[in-house]
């Protein structure tokens, strides 16, 4: 690291201005959090917010209230919230001292290949992997839920599945932001050209739902009744079993009875790493998240990032550079671990501070010069996230997805359930060089059974060993990047967790070679970054974050309002 | 490999871009961080949930922008005691959308008759809390003036959600239970307000309890059946009169007798093609709003870039020289003959802009203008409301500083304002450095003038865009500035314009900065002379925006519980 560091922009904004009083509200800040000492509920949608609070009203714990949450949003938010898709769940035990991981994503049907989404000339088949029955693995949320509520729930199942039933059955209120997205035509012609989709979605005439009007859904009401009587035998062996295993061989699917009989959750060791102080806990693959968050925290400790101040050019500069390679690591290094070995030395200091080396505060590293791999297509940004902690100190952090907004559009006829395009995560052309002149990697190829590489990071971390902040975020390849800036406005910059999760953010992933930046960081820095020789790439928002912060006996919530309706809700 | 390249990036860009839809504000904007409540019908924003849901029951049953305004006020009065009131005053703009029209009221406080500056000074310093601070209050004469002449829906309707409020009550929140502990100074001096606000260790009412003001929804109920009479000319002037008489104040009944909420003839000016409409005085914050604005209009700030070095250099010069002729100009026009025209006229605010150059203008060098060559022609909230026949109303109104005087009426169950210390008392001292202009000296029943900035904004082509306003003391002028000038200039999405950082810059004062501004901002304004240094959240904007036939609302987040609810 060259040592120009020492010349530091003075520091300008003192930290808190009520240093003697309880910071509940402290008025310096242009965004608030929701306040609460019995506990709180962050999700995409506040009716699956108020769902999961309303089961800590009723003596529940966070993963009660956590999986209740997450079945709801499979009703409210159809383009991500699923039961057709999967995902990773971060889970405290306060009573056991223990934080654990649930990996429910999705698997390649046994029968899938290394090269199941190359055409007849060997090249990378878009249709085939993004929008054909191909693309979808073995769900994985329903084992997921099942697990984590029957290990560390205290509530029964169907208690839970509850309000998710009634929600599908009655109805809910039809926000703006469902109603642009099902009338944009990108969805709308996707979702449209399934009939099974198209009944639900949109009405018998075809026409568009307004916001305000009530979305019912029945076939996936008696899904979910399915699984709320029968449990995950429902979904992997009985009934929705034979549903999807039917669809898949009538429309050219991969997905069969044995594959849906064979697919097991793997809990699994956390990845923890440290920070200035702080532990942070996170996801070990198959999401690439934890990694390569601890991974840049790691770098990001040995930069004075706190006095070179948020959003100054100095700061993005240095993320910028720590981005690129950890992204550059990522398309090398990571894929399910159960099938390739990911080397641990990722997360290590020494390995940090050897990146660092050649980080210079005054130029940019070509990312020619940062090592090669695949850059190969990151996951959409249509994943979700939400965030529990209840009042007995437990915390679930949990994100899933169904990869692509809506998945491939498709739906299991009979069940009301989009089927997820997971598959597409895989890295479809490994070993030979693609069109860029880059080898694709081998980690993340396509074989049956495995797991395909995530970017979700669920993510703890922990101030004196207690939780101190839940959070996640959906953004495709953009999440890690956008898990790591929030945590740092709160480690580094102080913020409080609605201003941290409010403030503009940037990402760089190394290929292609652009600063992605979020609107609000002011022209001057934008200049000056453009001065130092960057490509800026002003971006739609990145990610939506779901956090609660607690500290002392308050919980503070905030939910990312890049997003529209999502909601904190307090028991 | 560069069209290779080049290639890669499109596609990468079209991945990321997927979900951005064009920018019209039809629908939701993904490029923008932060989104606004959409409606149809009508529309209310203010600073507390309980009063924004008031208004939206009033305009569900049929009742106008104006009838829903006068639910919200005395709702607010009840739910937001900081600076909802009955023991206040303020400025309401009518939009009339049948006559196309705007009009004004003034329902500022009034200086009792026997009121003299030397009352009020102590030293160097002007009385801060007490009776003797309270001004004649203005703001039931002014809700029921607006009401009387263009509301639909009779009052006793109106006042029954702030009645129920009273007299069921609303849970305390973590905001109102924390001003309360700030408001601490004032309100435990007066035992009425100690018993109403306080637990009896002197620990604000807890959250979470359920806060019941019965005096209060008796006093809402007497207006509620009686009108304005009776709070200025019946029992309630009474209990004013009488408590402030004997408690060192100089509220007498004949002083609330005569007391009047005024139409004013609104002022305006068009910036950049857009009508700028707001309060004249005794109002000073309007012009110093459109005053800032028409300098403004000689520099392309679009180009400069939003919350630019250069973009805050400009504003802040701006600001100082509006400031400037603020501190000469501004006072009761009915005792003052305030150069409106003069401070509006085009040609004076391109002269003014002439003299900002590059660096910032030493303290001591910026002067009000010499208006004959032109002679041709704190806490305080706001809220905005349009109903679904296009009428709106954008009104502020006040208690002079959080709780004003820290006095609650006994009798009556309401706060008093601390209006009196806003006069010049300093007027004629020789050595005073401010506080000192002859326009708003003290005089008897004359109004101290305000910042206070309820604004309209029509679109060039002449229909309504913007209902907008803020608390913020001095600063709001500023704070309307650059919302106006973020949707005009730099063509943000209303909800950005309203929460992007803001700067306030007051005459010779240091440059102020919200957090948010990058430390490379910060540095170039150093380059070029200023001395910026970091602030608390700058007022509080409740706004309503009309585009493609749909209402946008937005509650600004700086102060926690305001809410924008829309049909």
């Amino acid at each position: 690291m060259k040592k120009s560091f020492a010349l530091l922009t003075s520091v300008f904004f003192i930290g808190n201005l009520y240093l003697n009083e309880l910071p509940i509200i402290e008025y310096k800040s242009i965004n608030h959090p929701i306040i609460d000492n019995d506990g709180m509920v962050v999700s995409q949608r506040m009716i699956a917010s108020e769902v999961g609070a309303e089961i800590l009203r009723q003596g529940g714990n966070a993963v009660d209230a956590a999986v209740a949450t997450g079945l709801a949003l499979a009703v409210v938010l159809p383009r991500a919230g699923n039961i057709g898709g999967g995902g990773f769940m971060v889970i405290h035990l306060k009573d056991d001292d223990k934080t654990l991981t649930i990996d429910y994503r999705e698997k390649a049907p046994a029968a899938a290949h290394r090269d199941l989404f190359l055409d007849e000339n060997g090249d990378y088949d878009r249709s085939k992997a993004q929008f054909s029955l191909l693309s979808a693995g073995v769900p994985g949320s329903v084992a997921g839920f099942y697990y984590a509520l029957t290990n560390y729930g205290t509530m029964s199942w169907q208690d839970v599945l509850k309000p998710s039933i009634k929600l599908a059955e009655e109805g809910f209120v039809i926000p703006h932001d469902l109603a642009n997205t099902l009338a944009s035509k990108r969805y709308r012609e996707r979702l449209s050209s399934d009939p099974a989709a198209s009944k639900v979605f949109y009405k018998a005439d075809g026409s568009l739902y307004q916001a305000g009007e009530i979305l019912i859904q029945n076939d996936l009401a008696s899904t979910l009744k399915k699984i709320s009587k029968f449990g995950p035998d429902a979904f992997y062996r009985g009934d929705i079993a034979k549903l999807i295993a039917r669809e898949m061989q009538l429309n050219g699917g991969l997905i069969t009875l044995e594959d849906l009989d064979n697919y097991n959750i793997v809990e699994r060791e956390p990845l923890v790493g440290s920070y200035k102080g702080f532990k942070i806990v996170s996801m070990p693959p198959s999401s690439s998240g934890g990694t390569h968050l601890i991974q840049m925290l790691n770098m990001l400790e040995e930069f004075p990032i706190k006095e070179m101040g948020f959003g100054s050019s100095e700061t993005i500069h240095i993320l910028a550079e720590v981005m690129k390679r950890a992204y550059a690591d990522r398309s090398k290094y990571l894929g399910d671990s159960d099938f390739y070995k990911v080397p641990s030395s990722l997360t290590s200091k020494d390995y940090a501070r050897s990146l660092n080396e050649n980080i210079s505060s005054d130029i940019i590293t070509p990312s020619s010069e940062v090592s090669p791999g695949d850059p190969y297509p990151f996951e959409s940004p249509d994943t979700t996230h939400f965030s529990v902690m209840d009042a007995y100190g437990n915390a679930v952090s949990n994100t899933y997805t169904l990869n692509f907004s809506y998945g491939s559009g498709k739906m299991i006829p009979g069940t009301g359930m989009l089927i997820n395009n997971e598959m597409d995560d895989f890295s479809s052309k490994p070993g030979t060089p693609n069109g860029y002149g880059l080898l694709g990697s081998e980690a993340n190829a396509i074989e049956g059974n495995k797991r395909p590489l995530s970017s979700m990071t669920p993510t703890i971390i922990f101030k004196d060993n207690e939780p101190y902040m839940v959070f996640g975020s959906p953004g495709g390849s953009r999440i890690i990047t956008t898990v790591l800036q929030v945590a740092l406005n709160v480690m580094d910059h102080d913020m409080n967790i609605a201003q941290a999760v409010h403030s503009p953010r940037i990402h760089h992933q190394w290929l292609p070679e652009v600063l992605m930046i979020e609107k609000g960081f002011g022209s001057d820095t934008e200049k000056l970054l453009e001065q130092k020789g960057y490509r800026l790439y002003p971006s739609s928002t990145m990610g939506s974050i779901q956090a609660i912060m607690k500290e002392g006996n308050y919980f503070y919530g905030s939910a990312d309002p890049r997003r529209p309706s999502a909601g904190v809700a307090t028991p | 490999m560069t069209r290779r390249y080049s290639l890669f990036l499109y596609l990468i860009v079209i991945f990321f871009e997927h979900s951005v839809q064009a920018r019209t504000q039809t629908t939701l904007d993904y490029e923008s961080r932060i989104h606004p409540e959409i409606a149809d019908d009508f529309m209310v924003v203010s600073q507390n949930k309980h009063a924004t849901e008031a208004g939206y029951e009033i305009l569900k049953k049929g009742g106008n922008a104006i009838d829903a305004s006068v639910a919200v006020g005395f709702a607010l009065a009840v739910t937001l005691p900081r600076a909802g009131n009955l023991g206040g005053g303020g400025f309401i703009l009518i939009y009339d959308k049948d006559k196309d029209e705007v009009s004004s009221i003034d329902y500022r406080s009034a200086a009792p008759k026997s009121a003299t500056s030397d009352l009020f000074l102590n030293g160097d310093q002007v009385v801060r809390f007490g009776h003797l601070v309270n001004a004649v209050p203005g703001s039931v004469a002014g809700l029921l003036k607006a009401h009387e002449d263009y509301g639909t829906l009779p009052l006793s309707e109106l006042l029954k959600p702030a009645i129920r409020l009273a007299k069921d009550g609303f849970e305390v929140t973590y905001d109102l239970n924390f001003v309360l502990e700030w408001g601490k100074e004032s309100m435990l001096a007066n035992p009425s307000s100690k018993n109403k606000f306080y637990e009896s260790s002197g620990d604000p009412i807890k959250v979470k309890s359920n806060f019941i003001q019965p005096t209060l929804a008796k006093t809402l109920f007497m207006i509620s059946k009686r009108g304005s009479d009776i709070f200025y000319k019946g029992e309630i002037a009474q209990w004013i009169s009488e408590e402030s008489l004997s408690n060192g104040g100089l509220i007498t009944l004949e002083d609330m007798a005569s007391y009047e909420a005024k139409y004013r003839e609104p002022i305006e000016v068009s910036y950049r093609g857009y009508r700028i409409v707001s309060m004249p005085p005794a109002a000073s914050g309007g012009l110093v709003l459109l005053q800032t604005l028409n300098i403004l209009e000689n520099f392309d700030l679009k180009e400069f870039g939003h919350n630019s070095a250069q973009t805050i250099h400009i504003l802040s010069e701006a600001m100082q020289r509006a400031y400037a002729d603020r501190a000469e100009y501004h006072g009761d026009p009915d005792y003052y003959d305030v150069p409106v025209k003069a401070l509006l006229n085009k040609q004076y605010s391109s002269d003014l802009s002439k003299t900002i150059l590059e660096e910032r203008t030493p303290n001591g060098e910026i002067f009000e203008g010499d208006l004959k060559r032109y002679d041709e022609s704190p806490d305080t909230t706001h809220f905005s409301i349009i109903d679904s026949k296009g009428n709106a109303v954008s009104n502020t109104y006040t208690l002079g500083s959080s709780f004003g005087s820290g006095v609650t009426i006994r009798k009556g169950g309401f706060l008093m304002n601390n209006q009196m210390r806003n006069f010049s008392h300093f007027y004629g001292q020789a050595n005073a450095k401010f506080g000192t202009s002859e326009a708003n000296r003290l005089e008897p029943g004359k109004r101290m003038i305000s910042t206070q900035t309820p604004t309209l904004v029509f679109k060039p082509t002449g229909e309504l865009m913007m209902i907008l306003g803020s608390p913020g003391g001095g600063r709001i002028p500023n704070i309307i500035t650059q919302v106006i000038s973020n949707v005009i200039d730099h063509e943000m999405s209303f909800t950005e314009a309203v929460m992007a950082p803001r700067i306030n810059q007051r005459l010779e004062g240091r440059l102020q900065l919200e957090t948010g501004f990058s430390p490379d901002t910060i540095n170039l304004l150093k380059e070029r002379g200023h001395d910026p240094e970091s602030s608390t959240t700058m007022g509080s904007v409740q706004a309503i925006f009309l585009e493609q036939k749909k209402i946008f609302g937005v509650a600004d987040t700086r102060r926690p519980g305001a809410l924008a609810k829309g049909n």
